[in-house]
Protein backbone atom coordinates (compact mmCIF):
# COMPACT_ATOMS: atom_id res chain seq x y z
CA UNK A 1 0.00 0.00 0.00
CA UNK A 2 2.84 2.34 0.95
CA UNK A 3 4.60 1.58 -2.35
CA UNK A 4 1.42 2.35 -4.30
CA UNK A 5 1.02 5.69 -2.52
CA UNK A 6 4.62 6.65 -3.26
CA UNK A 7 4.15 5.70 -6.93
CA UNK A 8 0.99 7.81 -7.22
CA UNK A 9 2.66 10.82 -5.56
CA UNK A 10 5.71 10.45 -7.81
CA UNK A 11 3.53 10.23 -10.93
CA UNK A 12 1.54 13.33 -9.88
CA UNK A 13 4.77 15.17 -9.21
CA UNK A 14 6.10 14.38 -12.71
CA UNK A 15 2.78 15.39 -14.22
CA UNK A 16 2.86 18.72 -12.36
CA UNK A 17 6.47 19.44 -13.36
CA UNK A 18 5.71 18.49 -16.97
CA UNK A 19 2.73 20.83 -17.13
CA UNK A 20 4.74 23.68 -15.66
CA UNK A 21 7.51 23.16 -18.22
CA UNK A 22 5.02 23.02 -21.06
CA UNK A 23 3.47 26.30 -19.90
CA UNK A 24 6.88 27.88 -19.61
CA UNK A 25 7.77 26.79 -23.16
CA UNK A 26 4.46 27.88 -24.69
CA UNK A 27 4.90 31.13 -26.57
CA UNK A 28 2.14 33.61 -25.89
CA UNK A 29 0.75 35.14 -29.07
CA UNK A 30 -1.28 38.18 -29.97
CA UNK A 31 -3.94 37.76 -32.66
CA UNK A 32 -4.15 40.40 -35.34
CA UNK A 33 -7.06 41.00 -37.71
CA UNK A 34 -6.73 43.62 -40.42
CA UNK A 35 -9.52 44.47 -42.82
CA UNK A 36 -7.68 45.19 -46.06
CA UNK A 37 -9.63 46.82 -48.82
CA UNK A 38 -9.22 46.10 -52.52
CA UNK A 39 -7.82 42.59 -52.36
CA UNK A 40 -9.39 41.76 -55.70
CA UNK A 41 -6.21 40.69 -57.43
CA UNK A 42 -4.88 37.37 -56.09
CA UNK A 43 -1.34 37.98 -57.30
CA UNK A 44 -1.06 41.10 -55.17
CA UNK A 45 -2.98 39.62 -52.24
CA UNK A 46 -0.63 36.66 -52.07
CA UNK A 47 2.16 39.21 -52.21
CA UNK A 48 0.81 40.91 -49.08
CA UNK A 49 0.83 37.57 -47.31
CA UNK A 50 4.33 36.83 -48.53
CA UNK A 51 5.71 40.16 -47.41
CA UNK A 52 4.15 39.81 -43.96
CA UNK A 53 5.59 36.34 -43.56
CA UNK A 54 9.02 37.89 -43.94
CA UNK A 55 8.50 39.42 -40.47
CA UNK A 56 10.08 36.86 -38.21
CA UNK A 57 7.44 35.55 -35.88
CA UNK A 58 4.39 36.06 -38.08
CA UNK A 59 2.39 32.83 -38.11
CA UNK A 60 -1.04 31.57 -38.98
CA UNK A 61 -1.56 33.96 -41.89
CA UNK A 62 -5.03 33.76 -43.39
CA UNK A 63 -6.49 35.94 -46.12
CA UNK A 64 -10.15 35.91 -47.01
CA UNK A 65 -10.23 37.32 -50.52
CA UNK A 66 -13.96 37.97 -50.43
CA UNK A 67 -14.09 39.96 -47.22
CA UNK A 68 -10.54 41.29 -47.28
CA UNK A 69 -9.91 39.92 -43.79
CA UNK A 70 -6.25 39.34 -43.07
CA UNK A 71 -5.39 37.40 -39.89
CA UNK A 72 -2.08 36.49 -38.33
CA UNK A 73 -0.42 35.94 -34.97
CA UNK A 74 2.75 37.48 -33.57
CA UNK A 75 4.70 36.78 -30.35
CA UNK A 76 3.20 38.68 -27.44
CA UNK A 77 6.61 39.61 -26.06
CA UNK A 78 7.22 41.70 -29.17
CA UNK A 79 3.84 43.44 -29.53
CA UNK A 80 3.06 45.38 -32.68
CA UNK A 81 0.89 48.47 -32.34
CA UNK A 82 -2.15 49.14 -34.51
CA UNK A 83 -0.18 51.92 -36.21
CA UNK A 84 2.78 49.60 -36.93
CA UNK A 85 0.53 46.98 -38.47
CA UNK A 86 -1.32 49.49 -40.61
CA UNK A 87 1.86 51.17 -41.77
CA UNK A 88 3.27 47.74 -42.69
CA UNK A 89 0.16 47.06 -44.77
CA UNK A 90 0.36 50.51 -46.34
CA UNK A 91 4.09 50.10 -47.02
CA UNK A 92 3.32 46.92 -48.92
CA UNK A 93 1.03 49.03 -51.09
CA UNK A 94 -2.29 47.94 -49.64
CA UNK A 95 -4.94 49.68 -47.61
CA UNK A 96 -5.71 48.79 -44.01
CA UNK A 97 -9.26 49.84 -43.25
CA UNK A 98 -9.58 48.63 -39.70
CA UNK A 99 -7.29 46.72 -37.36
CA UNK A 100 -8.18 44.72 -34.26
CA UNK A 101 -5.57 43.22 -31.96
CA UNK A 102 -6.49 40.64 -29.35
CA UNK A 103 -3.61 40.58 -26.92
CA UNK A 104 -2.59 37.39 -25.17
CA UNK A 105 -3.73 38.90 -21.85
CA UNK A 106 -7.26 39.29 -23.23
CA UNK A 107 -7.19 43.02 -23.87
CA UNK A 108 -8.32 44.37 -27.24
CA UNK A 109 -6.95 47.29 -29.26
CA UNK A 110 -8.57 48.81 -32.34
CA UNK A 111 -7.96 51.45 -34.97
CA UNK A 112 -8.99 54.93 -33.95
CA UNK A 113 -12.16 56.17 -35.60
CA UNK A 114 -12.34 59.64 -37.06
CA UNK A 115 -14.55 62.01 -35.08
CA UNK A 116 -15.32 65.35 -36.68
CA UNK A 117 -17.97 68.00 -36.93
CA UNK A 118 -18.86 69.42 -40.31
CA UNK A 119 -20.43 72.75 -41.16
CA UNK A 120 -23.49 71.62 -43.14
CA UNK A 121 -23.91 75.06 -44.76
CA UNK A 122 -20.40 74.93 -46.16
CA UNK A 123 -20.63 71.48 -47.75
CA UNK A 124 -19.61 71.45 -51.39
CA UNK A 125 -19.59 68.55 -53.88
CA UNK A 126 -17.05 68.47 -56.70
CA UNK A 127 -15.64 65.98 -59.19
CA UNK A 128 -11.95 65.64 -59.90
CA UNK A 129 -10.03 63.26 -62.16
CA UNK A 130 -7.81 60.87 -60.18
CA UNK A 131 -5.55 58.37 -61.94
CA UNK A 132 -5.79 54.74 -60.92
CA UNK A 133 -6.58 51.27 -62.20
CA UNK A 134 -8.24 48.83 -59.91
CA UNK A 135 -10.09 47.97 -56.73
CA UNK A 136 -6.94 48.40 -54.71
CA UNK A 137 -6.56 51.92 -56.10
CA UNK A 138 -10.14 52.63 -55.11
CA UNK A 139 -9.52 51.46 -51.56
CA UNK A 140 -6.43 53.65 -51.25
CA UNK A 141 -8.16 56.69 -52.70
CA UNK A 142 -11.17 56.28 -50.43
CA UNK A 143 -9.06 55.79 -47.35
CA UNK A 144 -6.93 58.83 -48.09
CA UNK A 145 -10.04 60.93 -48.61
CA UNK A 146 -11.85 59.67 -45.55
CA UNK A 147 -8.84 60.34 -43.35
CA UNK A 148 -8.90 64.02 -44.21
CA UNK A 149 -10.40 66.43 -41.76
CA UNK A 150 -13.38 68.11 -43.41
CA UNK A 151 -14.33 65.34 -45.81
CA UNK A 152 -17.96 64.19 -45.68
CA UNK A 153 -17.99 61.56 -48.46
CA UNK A 154 -15.77 60.31 -51.26
CA UNK A 155 -16.54 58.03 -54.17
CA UNK A 156 -14.10 57.13 -56.94
CA UNK A 157 -15.47 55.56 -60.10
CA UNK A 158 -13.11 52.88 -61.38
CA UNK A 159 -14.30 53.30 -65.00
CA UNK A 160 -14.46 57.08 -65.34
CA UNK A 161 -11.64 57.75 -62.82
CA UNK A 162 -13.73 60.59 -61.42
CA UNK A 163 -13.62 61.19 -57.69
CA UNK A 164 -16.80 62.73 -56.35
CA UNK A 165 -16.00 64.42 -53.08
CA UNK A 166 -18.23 66.27 -50.66
CA UNK A 167 -16.28 68.44 -48.25
CA UNK A 168 -16.59 71.23 -45.75
CA UNK A 169 -15.29 74.24 -47.67
CA UNK A 170 -14.75 76.16 -44.42
CA UNK A 171 -12.08 73.62 -43.51
CA UNK A 172 -10.46 72.39 -46.72
CA UNK A 173 -10.33 73.09 -50.44
CA UNK A 174 -10.44 70.84 -53.48
CA UNK A 175 -6.72 71.58 -53.95
CA UNK A 176 -6.09 69.96 -50.56
CA UNK A 177 -7.88 66.84 -51.78
CA UNK A 178 -5.77 66.74 -54.94
CA UNK A 179 -2.61 67.11 -52.87
CA UNK A 180 -3.68 64.24 -50.63
CA UNK A 181 -4.38 61.98 -53.62
CA UNK A 182 -0.93 62.69 -55.03
CA UNK A 183 0.60 62.08 -51.63
CA UNK A 184 -0.73 58.51 -51.52
CA UNK A 185 0.27 57.68 -55.10
CA UNK A 186 -2.47 58.94 -57.39
CA UNK A 187 -1.88 61.72 -59.89
CA UNK A 188 -4.60 64.25 -60.53
CA UNK A 189 -4.75 66.78 -63.35
CA UNK A 190 -3.00 69.33 -61.15
CA UNK A 191 -0.88 67.32 -58.73
CA UNK A 192 1.75 64.69 -59.49
CA UNK A 193 2.88 61.89 -57.21
CA UNK A 194 6.56 61.60 -56.34
CA UNK A 195 8.26 58.89 -58.43
CA UNK A 196 9.30 56.80 -55.43
CA UNK A 197 5.72 56.76 -54.12
CA UNK A 198 4.39 55.72 -57.52
CA UNK A 199 7.03 53.00 -57.84
CA UNK A 200 6.05 51.60 -54.46
CA UNK A 201 2.45 50.99 -55.56
CA UNK A 202 1.56 47.35 -56.26
CA UNK A 203 1.90 46.37 -59.90
CA UNK A 204 -1.79 46.42 -60.62
CA UNK A 205 -2.09 49.97 -59.30
CA UNK A 206 0.66 51.46 -61.45
CA UNK A 207 -1.53 53.33 -63.89
CA UNK A 208 -0.26 54.84 -67.10
CA UNK A 209 1.03 58.31 -66.25
CA UNK A 210 0.63 61.41 -68.33
CA UNK A 211 3.77 63.44 -68.99
CA UNK B 1 -16.57 58.85 -116.66
CA UNK B 2 -13.61 59.41 -114.36
CA UNK B 3 -15.95 59.41 -111.36
CA UNK B 4 -17.37 56.04 -112.40
CA UNK B 5 -13.87 54.69 -112.83
CA UNK B 6 -12.88 55.89 -109.35
CA UNK B 7 -15.98 54.32 -107.81
CA UNK B 8 -15.17 51.07 -109.60
CA UNK B 9 -11.59 51.12 -108.26
CA UNK B 10 -12.84 51.96 -104.75
CA UNK B 11 -15.25 49.01 -104.72
CA UNK B 12 -12.56 46.70 -106.07
CA UNK B 13 -10.08 47.87 -103.43
CA UNK B 14 -12.67 47.45 -100.67
CA UNK B 15 -13.41 43.91 -101.78
CA UNK B 16 -9.72 43.14 -101.91
CA UNK B 17 -9.12 44.53 -98.42
CA UNK B 18 -12.08 42.73 -96.91
CA UNK B 19 -10.94 39.45 -98.39
CA UNK B 20 -7.49 40.02 -96.86
CA UNK B 21 -8.91 40.72 -93.39
CA UNK B 22 -8.00 37.91 -91.04
CA UNK B 23 -10.57 36.24 -88.91
CA UNK B 24 -9.80 34.22 -85.84
CA UNK B 25 -11.07 30.83 -84.83
CA UNK B 26 -14.83 30.98 -84.37
CA UNK B 27 -14.91 30.21 -80.66
CA UNK B 28 -18.40 30.14 -79.22
CA UNK B 29 -19.27 29.81 -75.56
CA UNK B 30 -20.51 26.31 -74.77
CA UNK B 31 -20.83 25.95 -70.99
CA UNK B 32 -19.42 26.74 -67.59
CA UNK B 33 -18.07 23.98 -65.35
CA UNK B 34 -18.78 24.79 -61.71
CA UNK B 35 -15.78 24.25 -59.42
CA UNK B 36 -17.16 26.13 -56.40
CA UNK B 37 -14.79 26.13 -53.49
CA UNK B 38 -11.74 26.46 -55.70
CA UNK B 39 -10.27 29.77 -56.80
CA UNK B 40 -8.36 28.69 -59.90
CA UNK B 41 -5.14 30.37 -60.96
CA UNK B 42 -3.64 27.84 -63.39
CA UNK B 43 -4.99 25.07 -65.60
CA UNK B 44 -3.59 22.28 -67.73
CA UNK B 45 -5.23 19.18 -69.18
CA UNK B 46 -3.89 15.75 -70.10
CA UNK B 47 -5.44 12.30 -70.53
CA UNK B 48 -8.97 13.69 -70.10
CA UNK B 49 -8.09 15.03 -66.67
CA UNK B 50 -8.12 18.67 -65.68
CA UNK B 51 -5.46 19.94 -63.29
CA UNK B 52 -6.15 23.14 -61.42
CA UNK B 53 -4.05 25.16 -59.01
CA UNK B 54 -6.35 26.56 -56.32
CA UNK B 55 -4.47 29.64 -55.18
CA UNK B 56 -6.68 30.78 -52.32
CA UNK B 57 -6.81 27.36 -50.73
CA UNK B 58 -3.25 26.37 -51.64
CA UNK B 59 -4.37 23.14 -53.31
CA UNK B 60 -3.62 21.22 -56.46
CA UNK B 61 -6.73 19.53 -57.84
CA UNK B 62 -7.22 16.84 -60.44
CA UNK B 63 -10.70 16.72 -61.90
CA UNK B 64 -12.61 14.80 -64.51
CA UNK B 65 -13.85 16.71 -67.53
CA UNK B 66 -17.07 17.58 -65.68
CA UNK B 67 -15.24 19.21 -62.79
CA UNK B 68 -15.60 16.40 -60.27
CA UNK B 69 -12.58 16.30 -58.00
CA UNK B 70 -10.55 13.11 -58.33
CA UNK B 71 -7.47 14.11 -56.35
CA UNK B 72 -7.00 16.89 -53.82
CA UNK B 73 -3.46 17.75 -52.79
CA UNK B 74 -3.31 20.25 -49.93
CA UNK B 75 -0.64 22.41 -48.32
CA UNK B 76 0.95 23.99 -51.34
CA UNK B 77 1.95 27.60 -50.75
CA UNK B 78 -0.12 29.59 -53.23
CA UNK B 79 0.31 27.41 -56.34
CA UNK B 80 0.18 29.45 -59.52
CA UNK B 81 0.32 28.73 -63.29
CA UNK B 82 1.04 25.01 -63.57
CA UNK B 83 2.37 22.91 -66.44
CA UNK B 84 2.11 19.22 -67.31
CA UNK B 85 4.99 17.41 -68.95
CA UNK B 86 4.75 13.64 -69.28
CA UNK B 87 3.52 12.21 -66.00
CA UNK B 88 4.57 15.22 -63.96
CA UNK B 89 2.74 18.35 -62.96
CA UNK B 90 4.99 21.32 -62.27
CA UNK B 91 3.76 23.83 -59.71
CA UNK B 92 5.25 27.25 -59.05
CA UNK B 93 5.03 27.69 -55.30
CA UNK B 94 4.62 31.44 -54.96
CA UNK B 95 4.84 31.43 -51.17
CA UNK B 96 7.97 29.33 -50.85
CA UNK B 97 9.90 30.52 -53.92
CA UNK B 98 10.16 27.03 -55.39
CA UNK B 99 9.09 24.89 -58.33
CA UNK B 100 7.52 21.66 -57.15
CA UNK B 101 7.23 18.54 -59.27
CA UNK B 102 4.20 16.37 -58.50
CA UNK B 103 4.43 12.85 -59.88
CA UNK B 104 2.54 9.70 -58.93
CA UNK B 105 1.34 11.27 -55.73
CA UNK B 106 4.80 12.40 -54.62
CA UNK B 107 6.18 15.90 -54.41
CA UNK B 108 9.74 17.04 -54.88
CA UNK B 109 11.23 20.49 -55.04
CA UNK B 110 13.35 21.16 -58.11
CA UNK B 111 16.90 22.30 -57.56
CA UNK B 112 17.38 25.57 -59.36
CA UNK B 113 20.58 27.46 -60.07
CA UNK B 114 19.02 30.74 -59.09
CA UNK B 115 16.82 32.04 -56.29
CA UNK B 116 13.25 32.98 -57.09
CA UNK B 117 10.98 35.55 -55.50
CA UNK B 118 7.37 34.43 -55.93
CA UNK B 119 7.38 32.27 -59.07
CA UNK B 120 4.04 32.78 -60.80
CA UNK B 121 4.27 30.59 -63.88
CA UNK B 122 6.24 27.66 -65.23
CA UNK B 123 6.48 25.72 -68.47
CA UNK B 124 8.41 22.48 -68.93
CA UNK B 125 9.32 20.60 -72.10
CA UNK B 126 11.59 17.68 -71.32
CA UNK B 127 14.76 19.15 -69.89
CA UNK B 128 13.77 22.67 -70.80
CA UNK B 129 12.06 24.93 -68.30
CA UNK B 130 10.92 28.56 -68.28
CA UNK B 131 9.79 30.39 -65.12
CA UNK B 132 8.01 33.70 -64.63
CA UNK B 133 9.79 35.14 -61.59
CA UNK B 134 7.16 37.62 -60.38
CA UNK B 135 8.89 39.87 -57.84
CA UNK B 136 12.24 39.75 -59.63
CA UNK B 137 10.56 40.97 -62.84
CA UNK B 138 12.33 38.46 -64.99
CA UNK B 139 12.08 35.16 -66.86
CA UNK B 140 14.42 32.28 -66.17
CA UNK B 141 15.12 29.68 -68.84
CA UNK B 142 17.17 26.50 -68.79
CA UNK B 143 17.84 24.05 -71.59
CA UNK B 144 18.73 21.46 -68.99
CA UNK B 145 22.33 22.47 -68.54
CA UNK B 146 22.66 26.23 -69.01
CA UNK B 147 20.63 28.83 -67.15
CA UNK B 148 19.56 32.18 -68.54
CA UNK B 149 18.01 35.10 -66.66
CA UNK B 150 16.23 37.64 -68.82
CA UNK B 151 14.77 40.95 -67.74
CA UNK B 152 14.52 43.53 -65.02
CA UNK B 153 11.81 45.84 -63.80
CA UNK B 154 10.60 48.27 -66.42
CA UNK B 155 8.40 48.69 -69.44
CA UNK B 156 10.88 48.56 -72.30
CA UNK B 157 12.05 45.62 -74.38
CA UNK B 158 13.46 42.81 -72.21
CA UNK B 159 11.94 44.51 -69.18
CA UNK B 160 9.01 43.12 -67.25
CA UNK B 161 6.52 44.37 -64.72
CA UNK B 162 5.44 41.38 -62.65
CA UNK B 163 5.44 38.53 -65.21
CA UNK B 164 2.83 35.95 -64.26
CA UNK B 165 2.91 33.21 -66.90
CA UNK B 166 5.17 31.73 -69.57
CA UNK B 167 4.95 29.25 -72.41
CA UNK B 168 7.64 27.88 -74.70
CA UNK B 169 6.87 27.24 -78.36
CA UNK B 170 9.66 26.45 -80.80
CA UNK B 171 12.61 28.70 -80.10
CA UNK B 172 10.51 31.34 -78.37
CA UNK B 173 9.24 32.07 -74.87
CA UNK B 174 5.89 33.85 -74.61
CA UNK B 175 5.40 35.88 -71.45
CA UNK B 176 2.28 37.31 -69.82
CA UNK B 177 3.87 40.61 -68.80
CA UNK B 178 1.06 41.24 -66.33
CA UNK B 179 1.27 44.84 -65.26
CA UNK B 180 2.88 46.10 -68.42
CA UNK B 181 -0.45 44.89 -69.78
CA UNK B 182 1.08 43.17 -72.77
CA UNK B 183 2.50 39.99 -74.24
CA UNK B 184 6.27 39.98 -74.54
CA UNK B 185 8.06 37.41 -76.68
CA UNK B 186 11.72 36.58 -76.26
CA UNK B 187 13.82 33.84 -77.79
CA UNK B 188 15.68 31.18 -75.90
CA UNK B 189 18.97 33.01 -76.25
CA UNK B 190 17.49 35.96 -74.37
CA UNK B 191 16.90 38.26 -77.32
CA UNK B 192 13.79 40.36 -77.60
CA UNK B 193 11.38 39.32 -80.36
CA UNK B 194 8.17 41.26 -80.03
CA UNK B 195 5.66 42.99 -77.77
CA UNK B 196 1.94 42.98 -78.45
CA UNK B 197 -1.36 43.93 -76.89
CA UNK B 198 -0.76 47.49 -75.71
CA UNK B 199 -3.48 48.90 -77.98
CA UNK B 200 -6.15 46.78 -76.34
CA UNK B 201 -5.50 48.49 -72.98
CA UNK B 202 -5.49 45.35 -70.88
CA UNK B 203 -5.53 45.58 -67.10
CA UNK B 204 -3.38 42.74 -65.80
CA UNK B 205 -2.35 40.27 -68.52
CA UNK B 206 -2.25 37.30 -66.20
CA UNK B 207 -2.27 34.08 -68.21
CA UNK B 208 -1.00 33.04 -71.62
CA UNK B 209 -1.59 30.17 -74.02
CA UNK B 210 0.03 29.76 -77.41
CA UNK B 211 -0.64 27.37 -80.27
CA UNK B 212 0.66 27.23 -83.81
CA UNK B 213 -1.75 29.88 -85.04
CA UNK B 214 -2.70 32.16 -82.20
CA UNK B 215 -1.69 33.67 -78.89
CA UNK B 216 -4.30 33.85 -76.14
CA UNK B 217 -4.02 36.18 -73.15
CA UNK B 218 -6.32 36.71 -70.16
CA UNK B 219 -7.20 40.30 -69.34
CA UNK B 220 -8.02 39.80 -65.66
CA UNK B 221 -9.70 43.05 -64.68
CA UNK B 222 -11.67 43.39 -67.91
CA UNK B 223 -13.11 39.87 -67.74
CA UNK B 224 -11.94 38.85 -71.21
CA UNK B 225 -9.53 36.76 -73.25
CA UNK B 226 -7.81 38.36 -76.23
CA UNK B 227 -6.55 36.53 -79.32
CA UNK B 228 -3.63 37.60 -81.46
CA UNK B 229 -1.92 36.28 -84.53
CA UNK B 230 1.76 35.59 -84.16
CA UNK B 231 2.55 38.73 -86.13
CA UNK B 232 0.83 40.75 -83.39
CA UNK B 233 -2.46 41.37 -85.18
CA UNK B 234 -5.38 41.54 -82.78
CA UNK B 235 -8.02 39.02 -83.85
CA UNK B 236 -10.80 38.65 -81.33
CA UNK B 237 -12.07 39.17 -77.82
CA UNK B 238 -13.93 36.52 -75.79
CA UNK B 239 -16.09 37.75 -72.91
CA UNK B 240 -19.03 35.44 -72.44
CA UNK B 241 -18.92 33.44 -69.22
CA UNK B 242 -15.71 35.08 -68.01
CA UNK B 243 -15.17 36.61 -64.56
CA UNK B 244 -11.61 37.46 -63.65
CA UNK B 245 -10.01 34.90 -65.95
CA UNK B 246 -6.55 33.70 -64.99
CA UNK B 247 -5.43 31.01 -67.42
CA UNK B 248 -6.51 28.88 -70.34
CA UNK B 249 -5.66 25.82 -72.41
CA UNK B 250 -6.93 24.21 -75.61
CA UNK B 251 -7.68 20.50 -75.39
CA UNK B 252 -9.47 18.39 -78.02
CA UNK B 253 -10.54 21.48 -79.97
CA UNK B 254 -12.07 23.14 -76.95
CA UNK B 255 -10.84 26.16 -75.08
CA UNK B 256 -10.93 25.94 -71.28
CA UNK B 257 -10.64 29.20 -69.35
CA UNK B 258 -10.36 29.40 -65.55
CA UNK B 259 -12.53 31.99 -63.82
CA UNK B 260 -10.98 33.08 -60.55
CA UNK B 261 -13.97 35.08 -59.34
CA UNK B 262 -16.85 32.83 -60.34
CA UNK B 263 -14.88 29.70 -59.42
CA UNK B 264 -15.58 27.96 -62.67
CA UNK B 265 -14.12 26.88 -65.98
CA UNK B 266 -15.64 28.44 -69.08
CA UNK B 267 -15.62 26.11 -72.09
CA UNK B 268 -15.62 27.40 -75.66
CA UNK B 269 -16.03 25.30 -78.77
CA UNK B 270 -15.18 25.89 -82.41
Amino acid sequence: MKIINISIITALLFLFIGTENANAQKVEKDNYTVMVDGLGCPFCAYGLEKKFKELKGVKGVKIDMETGQFDFTFPADRPLTVEQVESQVDAAGYTAVKTTIKRADGSIEKSKEKIQSLNEDALVTEDIYVFGNCGMCKARIHKAGNEMEGIATVNWDIDTKMLTVTYDSSKISIEDVEEKMAEVGHDTKNEKTASDVYEALPGCCQYEREN
Amino acid sequence: MNIMKNIYYFILLSLLLSSCKESGPAWTFEKEIDISGAAPIGIDIANDEIWISDGDNSRLLKMDMDGNILVEEKDFERPMHIAIDGESVYIPSYGTDAIVEYKNGLRSELILKDSLDAPAGVDVLGKEMAIADFYNHRVIYTDGSNWLSVGEKGNGDLEFHYPTDVQMVGDKIYVADAYNNRIQIIDKSGKHVKNMGKEEKMNAATGIFVDGEFIYITDFEHDRVLLYKHDGQFIAELKEGLQKPTDMVIYNDKLYITNYKSQSIAVYKI
